[in-house]
């Protein structure tokens, strides 16, 4: 399945893009596309369709996933 | 603007340029609107400066701290004269300088020593706190009070707001994989421009709520440079920071 994939800060000079679509398992978890990317073992926070999810919380077709670091200054 | 509306309610002056944007009963249930703003540093300066211009009728105010010379870089409310005294105390007088009509309570405390009475007695709580671990003890004492919670925060030229029903456990997700008490800040500073803007987009996910609208629980992430400025990344090597 073909899911969009949205980097935020330091992780886009790290994978070296800021938004791409990515082609993966029909299986896959937020978390397993996160290490498919290289950032299964970086604290982050991960956003789909505009909602906070956790690391296992499936993924479909079309869904659009924010991928940040972890941010509390104020 | 209905006939319904002009006929019937007599916007303050003040106001006028809110009005197209916000309808006159609007005006008036933001006027009638009381919000609790948890810190007033970089995101809280910002948010009470623009719910008070915006005519929030009451705004309660909790910081214990005193400026330092380090907030000076990005915090509305600090002023090189004014180092070394309250954060309350400033928001106080820049309130009233701004938007007398309103009510502002002044509380210099931590957040924790508040009652659940003055969670509940409001419509919105801002988190504008600075550290994780006070995050979630707000966010747990929200949903305890069945409040929604605005959360904010930042580091360097990124940003996030969520609006977090007091059922939706969002901010346990949000820093489900947080290990330490604070973010990326910690290498990247906190930049004024995102203190401004993050500021003001929890003030505009807030006003929906005030005027009537369910709280719906969200998420945005936000890059400045990448998605609002299209610039390339350059990130100068810099030989005393890994």
């Amino acid at each position: 399945m073909k899911i969009q994939v949205v980097l935020i800060g330091q992780f886009i000079p790290r994978l070296g893009f800021s938004q791409k679509e990515v082609e993966v398992p029909a299986t896959f978890t937020a978390g397993d596309l996160a290490a498919r990317l290289g950032l299964g073992e970086v604290d982050k926070v991960i956003a789909k369709n505009g909602q906070g999810i956790a690391s296992g919380e499936p993924l479909k077709e079309g869904d659009r996933v924010v991928i940040a670091p972890i941010f509390s200054g104020g | 603007m209905s006939s319904r509306d002009r006929k019937k309610i007599l916007v303050p002056r003040r106001y006028l340029q809110n009005i197209g944007a916000l309808s006159p009963r609007e005006q008036l249930r933001l006027m009638e609107s009381h919000i609790l703003v948890i810190g007033l540093g970089g995101l809280g300066g910002y948010a009470i400066e623009s719910l008070a211009r915006l005519g929030v009728g009451h705004i309660t105010g909790v910081d214990k701290d005193v400026f330092e010379e380090t907030n000076l870089n990005r915090q509305l409310l600090s002023e090189t004269g004014n180092l070394g005294k309250n954060k309350v105390g400033a928001a106080r007088q820049r309130l009233r300088r701004i938007n007398p009509n309103i009510a502002f309570t002044a509380i210099t405390a931590d957040f924790e020593s508040l009652g659940i009475e003055a969670f509940r007695s409001c419509r919105l709580v801002f988190d504008c706190l600075d550290n994780i671990p006070a995050r979630r003890r707000l966010a747990r004492r929200c949903a305890e009070a069945a409040v929604t919670m605005v959360h904010g925060a930042i580091a360097g030229w990124c940003g996030q707001i969520a609006v977090c029903p007091p059922k939706s456990q969002l901010l346990e997700k949000i820093y489900a994989e947080a290990k330490r008490p604070y973010g990326e800040e910690i290498k990247s500073g906190s930049l004024v421009m995102t203190a401004a803007v993050t500021a003001n987009l929890m003030v505009a996910a807030a006003i929906p709520i005030l005027l009537g609208q369910p709280a719906k629980a969200g998420l945005h992430l936000f890059d400045l440079r990448d998605q609002i400025l299209g610039t390339s990344y350059h990130v100068p090597k810099s030989p005393w920071l890994s």
